[in-house]
């Protein structure tokens, strides 16, 4: 059967093989980091149907990205060229995409759903190279129950992880069980300085089959997630069983040598990740993204009673020291996602003493010094979810906000599409 | 208990006697103190899977509690970590 785009272009809409249309149609996939394995996952979902995508990642193309990108355009960031290319190669009619510049945890509580209950993704597929960003999304994944799928690659090396975060599979092993050592990795940072390293280097471990391999499987489970419609614990298992086998397990491979193994996650006792789940029995409301933590405050007396409290899900870093000249800098971002001392850029103010970085995690009207804080800068943003307590009420609020407003959505000019 | 250990990179065994109170990360410094496997930094770790049962041997639990039986192989993968730009 065909059937006609809005373009006038005519799309084949044979039904591939396991996949139901509909379900395609329908899917909403998040992908964090649109480096190589990020754009060949979205080249599979695009070709495969998918409808919609999220994208994220703070960094622009660099000359040595080439070999492995197939949305490669030269210097642009990638979130917007990347999110342009699904488009392009999508085969769902009326495909939409979104993209954020910047760091997921800038807008990471959204990606778990929205207020408008239909951002939330069927799945969160994490290519991203920072473990305090890998972490990050293992921990707001697990939160939510938002199925996470993670791959990597490093030469003709390939790993993919995948797990459900269901909440009525309490004994899931998360992410992070058994890998402790990313709990005190560093980070390597952003793509820039890692194509300065790669350069003095004059190697990079990065290669296309790998990254169109790894993305091709991690893609395949996120669509599995998609095609998953049950509510029942008994009947999630069926379908999760049927339709993403590797749920649960972690899958390596050797391009190269054709050796892999399949690994079954073991849930950790000891385990550094976080397993809590935020469930929607425990909202008690969702309010408007106010000005300012005063105006906020006020707004929650409503929801929670008097003198309500904000409790943050991540702490905040309100200030810390210049890098530079060691004065007061204004932060405002999770604790998580800093990945360096901030700059003030010569605008630190000549009398503002240098002191010691400001971490909050609790929020009231004590706080006089913040009441007139935009709530952005306080890490509070639309779509944002927080405890909220106060006299009559304890639970959690969202602030309002949904992919579409809070996203840019990705256009083709008339040559493109 | 006596266990094999596959490695990696090459289609290798080493056969070994080992306590089941050894926990995998002891196993695998085990592993490399006795040039078995060479350390890695980086985005590279070693993490041990049982053959038989699939299953992944946590850093801090006993081969025991993980399952391992006399006469199992234990699979070296070298996992990677992270995507590439």
């Amino acid at each position: 059967m065909t059937a006609t785009s809005t373009d006038g272009s005519f799309l084949s809409r044979e039904r591939l093989a396991g996949y139901d249309p509909k379900a395609l149609a329908e899917a909403r996939i998040v992908v964090v980091g649109a480096g190589a394995l990020g754009q060949n996952a979205v080249l599979s979902l695009a070709l495969s149907g998918v409808g919609t995508i999220v994208v994220v990642d703070p960094d622009s193309f660099e000359d040595s990205n080439r070999t492995r990108s197939p949305y490669y355009r030269a210097r642009e960031g990638k979130a917007q060229a990347v999110a342009e290319g699904f488009l392009k190669s999508a085969t769902a009619l009326g495909a939409r995409a979104y993209w954020h510049r910047g760091l997921v945890q800038e807008v990471g509580d959204l990606l778990a759903g929205g207020s408008d209950g239909q951002s939330r993704p069927h799945a969160v597929l994490s290519a991203v190279d920072s473990n305090r960003a890998r972490l990050y999304l293992a921990k707001l994944c697990r939160r939510f129950g938002v199925p996470l799928v993670e791959a990597g690659f490093d030469g003709p090396e390939i790993g993919v992880c995948v797990v459900s975060n269901h909440p009525a599979l309490l004994r899931e092993p998360c992410w992070a069980c058994g890998r402790r050592h990313l709990h005190d990795a560093t980070t390597r940072g952003l793509c820039s300085l890692y194509a300065r390293e790669t350069e003095e280097a004059g190697y990079t471990p990065a290669i296309q089959s790998s990254a169109q391999l790894a993305g091709a499987l991690a893609a395949e489970a996120a669509i599995g997630f998609a095609h998953i419609r049950a509510d029942g614990r008994q009947e999630y298992e069926r379908q999760l069983h049927e339709r993403v086998p590797l749920s649960g397990h972690r899958w390596h491979l050797n391009l190269r040598t054709g050796r892999s193994v399949l690994a079954r996650l073991s849930p950790d006792p000891d385990c550094q990740g976080d397993h809590q789940r935020l469930t929607e029995d425990l909202f008690v409301g969702e309010v408007e993204p106010l000005s300012n933590l005063g105006e906020l405050l006020e707004r929650l007396e409503d929801e929670v009673g008097a003198t309500p409290e904000v409790h943050l899900l991540d702490p905040v870093v309100i200030c810390m020291p210049c890098r530079d000249c060691g004065r007061a800098v204004r932060v405002g971002l999770p604790v998580g996602a800093l990945a360096r001392a901030p700059t003030c850029r010569g605008a630190c103010s000549p009398t503002a003493e240098a002191t010691a970085i400001d971490v909050r995690h609790r929020l009231s009207d004590q706080d006089q010094d913040l009441l007139a804080w935009p709530l952005g800068e306080l890490s509070l943003r639309p779509g944002s979810v927080f405890w909220a307590i106060g006299r009559r009420e304890v639970g959690l609020v969202r602030l309002r906000g949904t992919v579409p407003t809070v996203f840019s959505r990705a256009t083709l000019s008339q040559q493109e599409s | 208990m006596d266990v094999k250990f596959a490695s990696p990179t090459s289609p290798t065994t080493l056969s070994a006697d080992v306590d089941d109170a050894l926990t995998g990360s002891q196993a695998i410094e085990e592993l490399i103190a006795h040039s078995f496997l060479v350390p890695v930094t980086g985005r590279r770790e070693y993490a041990l899977v049982n053959a038989r049962t699939k299953d992944v041997i946590l850093p801090g639990t006993s081969l025991h509690d993980a399952g391992v039986r006399d006469g199992d192989v234990i699979e070296v993968v070298q996992a990677v970590e992270g995507a590439q730009s």
